[in-house]
């Protein structure tokens, strides 16, 4: 293998510097001194012997000096050289030289737009305070064989108040959870006024409280079953652009009524509270940003089956995934006893909230992932025919040449 | 005492392996030696030495090693490197058809 000998001592060069110098005066020492010893023994007094030797040393003082410069600039000169000759073949050939530059901006500037606005999409680090332990909860059901469904209604309460490997737990949705959000309308109008329902505990789950005002108590989690307690479906939390559109940013927005339009019934709700200017939670994974957040309770009473609730949940500071996973199956083992009717085949799983986002577009990024590569082929493929090209193409040029000097002037652009 | 010959860089390369082939040495040893079996006509200096030393090494025909000499101080020794060996056999040959030729040209004028 001579490549292997071959840059063991450029190798060394570069990466030993000093030593390959010191060595070289070490090897010259040598040698001076066994010619000095020669000289002596073949019997010149010493100072002649070092004299003589001397003379010879300083030839190699110069060789020593272009070796070092030598090692130095090798590589320089030719790095420095290619480059030298790739502009003057790029200027020989301009036009040759523009298409391949244009391809490549375009090429480039085409991917590197679209990729970074994908990213920036879907990758987005999470506002909320230390996403890396949000979690969301999911059910699925071993009977039907379906999964990532949402949490059944009636093991909400229990999950919450007894995973202990969860600093917090909060639920939104509705009706469905995996659905779109509430077509309100704003009574007596026809705008539309997006509303999403959620737990009390959501917002401290998600680390971020109401500006102004307050959030859900508690008790605006649950409903008797035998009449509705007074603050359920009465109290509403805002938007930071809704409050400023409708309310004009001003802080005696808290406390009054706002009275919404929805499925044609005329519900009037007390302002309690207003979110933070960014506020958005939850899109991106529903497909709104939420004008009105309002309460989603559940009956303290009766055990309600509906998988209706999505769950996101804080992990502990010492919890992990595996942990939670553990305690939740438990939790669900339970479950399964204790209500057999509705929970026989269910169980319950959890998921970093971060991979939750980017769910539904896995398989269309990984599709533009592709697809950006080939464009990119595409036009290197272009570049390549391009070179292949050029020498057809001086011939050309020159044919046409020879041509008009044969035949004079007109010359027809016949080819 | 003759005047030294002049040697062409390629011959002393030719020299330099054959030296180190027959055993690994220094710098100073192999000099020593291409002049006691030429009968002291090919004289290498330093200046010529070891930049050939150095082109060897470069191009991977020779190995160098830092060893002890005979009177226990440091030297760096050469060796042959296999891709040396084939090398130097090559050389070798093309050596004696060349002087081979030439000795026929001389002749026949």
């Amino acid at each position: 293998m001579r490549w292997l000998d071959k840059t063991r001592l450029p190798l060394r060069s570069l990466f030993r510097k000093s030593t390959v110098n010191g060595e070289l005066d070490q090897e010259m020492r040598f040698h001076l001194e066994r010619q000095i010893q020669e000289n002596i023994a073949a019997g010149m007094p010493p100072d002649e012997a070092r004299r003589a030797a001397s003379l010879e040393f300083g030839s190699v003082q110069s060789f020593r000096e272009e070796c070092r410069d030598k090692r130095r600039m090798n590589l320089f000169n030719d790095v420095i050289r290619d480059i030298r000759i790739s502009l003057r073949t790029l200027r020989k050939n301009s036009g040759f030289a523009i298409v391949s530059v244009l391809t490549f901006a375009l090429v480039i500037g085409a991917n590197t737009a679209i990729f970074s606005a994908i990213y920036g999409l879907l990758f987005r680090s999470l506002p909320y305070g230390d996403p890396g332990r949000l979690v969301m909860l999911w059910d699925g059901n071993r009977h039907t064989g379906q999964e990532h469904i949402g949490v059944m209604e009636g093991s909400f309460p229990i999950l919450q108040s007894e995973a202990k490997s969860f600093a917090g737990m909060g639920a939104f949705g509705g009706v469905s959870a995996l659905g779109s959000m509430y077509a309100d309308k704003l009574w007596g109008t026809e705008e539309r006024v997006s509303t999403i329902s959620c737990t009390s505990q959501l917002f401290s789950v998600l680390g971020v409280a109401p500006f102004l005002g307050q959030a859900f108590f508690p008790r605006d989690d649950t409903y008797d079953e035998h009449g509705a307690t007074p603050s359920l479906s009465s109290v509403a939390i805002l938007s930071y652009t809704f409050w400023q559109q409708h309310y004009g940013a001003s802080a005696d927005a808290i406390g009054k009524t706002l009275t919404l339009n929805q499925f044609g019934e005329r519900e009037e709700y007390t302002i309690v509270g207003v979110m933070p200017q960014g506020f958005d939670f939850p899109y991106p994974m529903r497909s709104e940003k939420p004008d009105v957040w309002l309460p989603l309770a559940y009956s303290n009473t009766r055990f309600s089956p509906g998988n209706n609730f999505a769950v996101v949940a804080r992990l502990q500071p010492g919890a992990s995934l595996r942990r939670a996973q553990a305690e939740l199956n438990t939790i669900s083992d339970r479950l399964q006893r204790e209500y057999p009717k509705y929970y026989k085949s269910e169980y319950v799983t959890v998921t970093p909230l971060q991979s939750e986002l980017i769910r539904d577009a896995r398989t269309i990024l990984w599709v533009l992932l592709v697809a950006l590569g080939l464009v990119l082929l595409i036009g290197c493929a272009n570049v390549g025919n391009l070179m292949l090209m050029r020498p057809f193409l001086a011939r050309r040029k020159w044919r046409y040449s020879r041509r008009s000097a044969l035949e004079g002037w007109p010359w027809s652009a016949r080819c | 005492m003759s005047k030294p010959t002049e040697l062409v860089q390629g011959t002393l390369d030719l020299l330099i392996l054959t030296t180190i082939r027959l055993e690994p040495s220094h710098g100073w040893a192999i000099a020593q030696r291409i002049r006691q079996v030429s009968n002291n006509v090919l004289r290498v200096n330093q200046g010529a030495l070891y930049p050939a030393l150095h082109r060897l090494e470069q191009q991977g025909w020779i190995k160098a090693e830092w060893g002890e000499s005979e009177n226990n101080r440091r030297a760096k020794y050469y060796s042959l490197t296999s891709a040396g060996k084939k090398f130097l056999q090559k050389e070798e040959a093309n050596w004696e058809r060349l002087s081979q030729a030439i000795v026929l040209v001389l002749r026949m004028v």
